[in-house]
């Protein structure tokens, strides 16, 4: 009952106890000395800066009987008085439970009374930005000039919610975030103070934690103390702020680069069990990829990063195996992540699906690299555009296949395939000269044999390598020594040699065969089957939709014996 | 009486609180938060009661003295217990309590003012608490309860002391169940997985049958819906119209099934699934998504249901996510 927190304990009862804030407390004490004290002020700034402190040492100051060097003594008995509450001329007021402009006229009707036993009437208006707009402006006319009795010190956390008429009659002072050395001096000194041994990593993090807030620091530290510690050391700080360790996280980082997807997801659950928050989880990793990014991007590091030498060595490493790219990449996937997190109904799975997201496909590390993939399509459409047009230039005209640019099947393989039935028909009547796909032509003067030769895929090499380089060892094993040949609409065939066919059933498995499809599909560019085939099959192999090409092939046959046209069925 | 002796786990946070008791180091004000039924407001009328307890039987409360007696009834004039009328806690039931605040206790040498829910205060209220939460009276206590910190302000937060509850092993959410239900529990291995070290899922997991038949609706409507080429979104509603009660509920399940299915592909880990007990299914079905699908299906869900919270077309939502679902 009699233990107070350490916050309130603590708090500054004079000027010079004040952490920082140097620019409001010269003014404010030259002010004292002078005697020139205005008749409103405006303290803001963020929360645990001072705000409400500084108004009390004011109050106090202004009133003293004795003051020292602008400072109040704290021993007159307007000081204590003023202390113990014993004295109503300082008047605080939560502005934000009493916001109505009933409570300001109140004040109206008070100011005009004179203090009973102090010199000023002191109103400390807290949380001034909770004010109604009808109160800010009844407010306004005694603001501006109240009788010379009385001082109004408003303070606020958002200055910007006040309106332009009452900001304009207050001399304003702006607080500043308090600077990590300030709050570890602090910090040492209270903890010294208490008999306790606060470590100097410890009293740094609790800085970096409280984000330049006196006020969190202090509360953390007496949190820290709580359990009965005598020492306060790093991973003290670490467990009560219910962050992870930097190895937690260094581990994590690695387990995404190398994509061990088990580690991450055990990592996950193992933050989980420890009932870790991951909003601020996530936080930390962002800062941890920035850090890394720094590394990356930065020649000496160890000036811009406060870290301990150890941990920026394994960043640096880390930074090496990822490109700056990928790294904004994950960063900016992780930053998104958080914002969603801070609604999710689901935090643990949105936060393992992000982390999933980022060590299955954003490390790939070629892959992900937009503009390589870009370079990739633009030289696939620009190869591709170029031979169609050749392709279909030398159709017309000759009707032969010797003008074709490249292999004579590659043309026909991206030629053929969007043009159909249609204007097979279309040629066969027009031109008199048709040709057609069709792997069983044997009425046809040159043998399906000798002509027909399915094109083979040049980036098959590539894919088998990707898959390799994706970690999925077993599959690209079986891969090696195969080929891969074009079977129109849509379909690849992958070739397996009369030594290696029983490696095929392999394949048989769902999961292997959409492991081969996805690294083809992305990097052919476009999304393809995948079928698997032995060598001595790849003749007798049909087109996708056999039935109706024998169909059309008939038909032209017979279109072609009625105009009488010589037919010539190649490929 | 609820006392420290019931809260399973939270060692760190329980000797914390025992120890600030033991050593008069009581703060004025604390935010214990974790998720949903982790134990935030057991947690909070243990350490309530032992405060107020006149009794010496630390470090559970007696039972015997006045104020102990006057708790289970919620007589106890020192004890007020404010839990907002569900959508939000308004400025009106905190200037309650600060007029509260000023009398002292009657029974007992201290008050405790336990705000369930603390994260549906509204601005105003959290704004009009301040003054309050810094300086309340040499007696008061006051306990915020909170699931989601972030929609505290941070000036609340820098105000008090913050305990994070941590979920329980799986080990204790068992041990839990089996002093609680007897072994005969049927599913006990699912439930501990499904409550994912919370205490609270776990009971009303363990209480409801339904939910299994409703899991198993989920299950096969996110199977059916893969392997229909119809589009059949708009049929699938009807499981969340019939059961809309439990939308919350059903849309945990889904991310859930899809969650298990990417670890599945993306792990090939049956030791990490959720839903282990179904785990055929799971296994079955994953091989027919990509990765990638089935992290834009868990978005679709998670938009889903923060559309449904901020009041969105309960329809319109859930047929957006179950199309989204059928897209390839």
């Amino acid at each position: 009952m009699s233990y107070i927190s350490l916050y309130r304990k603590w708090r500054p009862q004079v000027f010079e106890d004040v952490v920082e804030q140097e620019h409001v407390v010269r003014t404010l004490r030259n002010s004292v000395i002078s005697g020139r004290i205005a008749h409103a002020y405006l303290f803001c700034g963020t929360r645990g800066t001072g705000k409400t402190t500084m108004a009390h040492i004011l109050a106090r100051a202004i009133n003293c009987l004795d003051p020292v060097n602008g400072d109040p003594c704290n021993r007159c008995e307007i000081c204590t008085g003023i202390l113990d509450g014993s004295i109503l001329d300082v008047i605080e007021i939560d502005a934000a439970s009493n916001n109505s402009v009933d409570n300001v006229r109140e004040i109206r009707d008070e100011v005009v009374y004179a203090p009973s036993r102090a010199k000023y009437k002191v109103y400390i208006i807290d949380e001034v930005h909770m004010l109604s707009t009808g109160a800010f402006n009844a407010l306004l006319k005694t603001l501006e000039e109240p009788p010379p009795h009385v001082v109004f010190i408003l303070a606020t956390t958002e200055p910007h919610r006040l309106p332009a008429t009452i900001l304009s009659r207050c001399q304003r002072f702006d607080f500043r975030r308090i600077s990590a050395e300030g709050i570890v001096a602090r910090l040492h000194k209270i903890a010294a103070a208490n008999g306790i041994t606060l470590d100097a990593d410890a009293a740094g993090l609790i800085a970096k934690l409280s984000d330049g807030a006196l006020r969190d620091a202090i509360s953390l530290l007496d949190q820290c103390i709580a359990p009965g510690n005598e020492v306060i050391s790093y991973n003290d700080v670490l467990s009560v702020a219910g962050m992870v360790n930097d190895d937690f996280m260094a581990d994590l980082a690695d387990f995404i680069i190398n994509r061990d997807t088990v580690s991450v997801l055990n990592a996950v659950s193992e933050l989980v069990a420890q009932g870790k928050d991951t909003g601020k989880f996530i936080g930390d990793m962002i800062l941890y990829f920035r850090n890394m990014l720094v590394c990356k991007v930065a020649s000496s590091p160890e000036k811009l990063l406060e870290l301990r030498g150890d941990v920026i060595e394994r960043l640096k490493k880390q930074s090496e195996k990822l490109d700056h790219n990928l790294l904004i990449s994950i960063i900016r996937d992780l930053s998104e992540c958080e914002a969603n997190l801070k609604w999710s109904a689901h935090p643990r799975i949105l936060l393992e699906a992000t982390l999933i997201k980022l060590s299955e496909m954003n490390l790939n590390i070629a892959e992900n690299d937009v503009l390589t993939r870009l370079a990739r399509l633009e030289h696939i459409i620009e190869r591709g555009a170029l031979t169609g047009a050749a392709g279909a230039a030398g159709e017309t005209q000759k009707g032969g296949a010797d003008s074709r640019p490249e292999s004579p099947n590659e043309t026909a393989g991206i030629e053929r395939e969007p043009a159909g039935d249609d204007k097979s028909g279309y040629n066969a009547e027009n031109n008199k000269s048709v040709q057609i796909d069709g792997a069983k032509s044997k009425n046809s003067k040159k043998t399906a044999a000798q002509e027909f030769q399915y094109r083979r895929i040049p980036e098959w090499d590539q894919v088998v390598t990707d898959i390799k380089n994706s970690g999925r060892m077993a599959i690209y094993l079986y891969l090696v020594g195969t080929y891969a040949v074009e079977l129109g609409t849509g379909a690849i065939g992958v070739v397996f040699t009369a030594e290696n066919r029983t490696i095929k059933d392999y394949f048989t498995k769902t999961e292997n065969l959409d492991v081969v499809k996805e690294a083809a599909s992305r990097r052919l560019g476009r999304t393809v089957r995948v079928k698997f085939i032995d060598e001595e099959d790849i003749s007798g192999i049909k087109e996708e939709k056999p039935d109706t090409r024998d169909e059309v092939e008939e038909k032209l046959k017979d279109i072609a014996r009625r105009h009488n046209v010589p037919l010539e069925v190649v490929e | 009486m609820t006392g420290f002796s019931d809260i399973v786990g939270k060692r760190g946070i329980v000797e914390s609180m025992l120890r600030s008791i033991k050593e008069d180091r009581v703060g004025h004000a604390y935010i214990l938060t974790g998720p949903e039924g982790i134990g935030k407001k057991t947690l909070s009328m243990a350490f309530a009661s032992l405060l107020l307890c006149k009794g010496n039987t630390f470090p559970d409360p007696c039972g015997h003295c006045m104020p102990c007696r006057l708790i289970p009834g919620n007589a106890n004039p020192d004890l007020m217990i404010i839990d907002g009328d569900g959508k939000s806690i308004g400025v009106e039931l905190i200037r309650e309590l600060q007029h509260d605040v000023v009398v002292r206790p009657m029974y007992s040498d201290r008050k405790v003012y336990i705000i369930n829910n603390a994260d549906k205060m509204t601005l105003q209220a959290q704004n009009c608490l301040l003054k309050t939460l810094e300086e309340p009276p040499s007696y008061a206590v006051i306990i915020l309860n909170a699931s989601n910190m972030e929609a505290l302000l941070a000036t609340v937060k820098s105000r008090a002391t913050a305990y994070m509850l941590k979920k329980n092993t799986d080990e204790e959410v068992r041990e839990f169940l089996v002093e609680k239900y007897g072994g005969k529990l049927g599913g006990l291995d699912f439930i501990v997985a499904y409550a994912d070290g919370i205490i609270g899922t776990a009971v009303s997991l363990a209480e409801s049958r339904e939910f299994f038949e409703l899991r198993k609706k989920t299950v096969n409507l996110l199977v059916g819906l893969k392997n229909s080429s119809r589009l059949r979104a708009l049929d699938a509603l009807s499981l969340f119209e019939e059961n809309r009660d439990y939308t919350d509920m059903i849309l945990k399940m889904m991310a859930l099934f899809y969650r298990d299915m990417l670890v599945a592909l993306a792990a090939g880990n049956e030791r990490l699934l959720i839903n282990s007990d179904i785990k055929d299914i799971i296994l079955d079905n994953a091989r027919h998504y990509t990765p990638s699908k089935l992290i834009r299906n868990i978005e679709a869900i998670e938009e889903a249901s923060r559309n449904l919270a901020q009041n969105a077309n309960y329809q319109l939502c859930l047929e957006v996510m179950l199309m989204k679902f059928q897209e390839e």
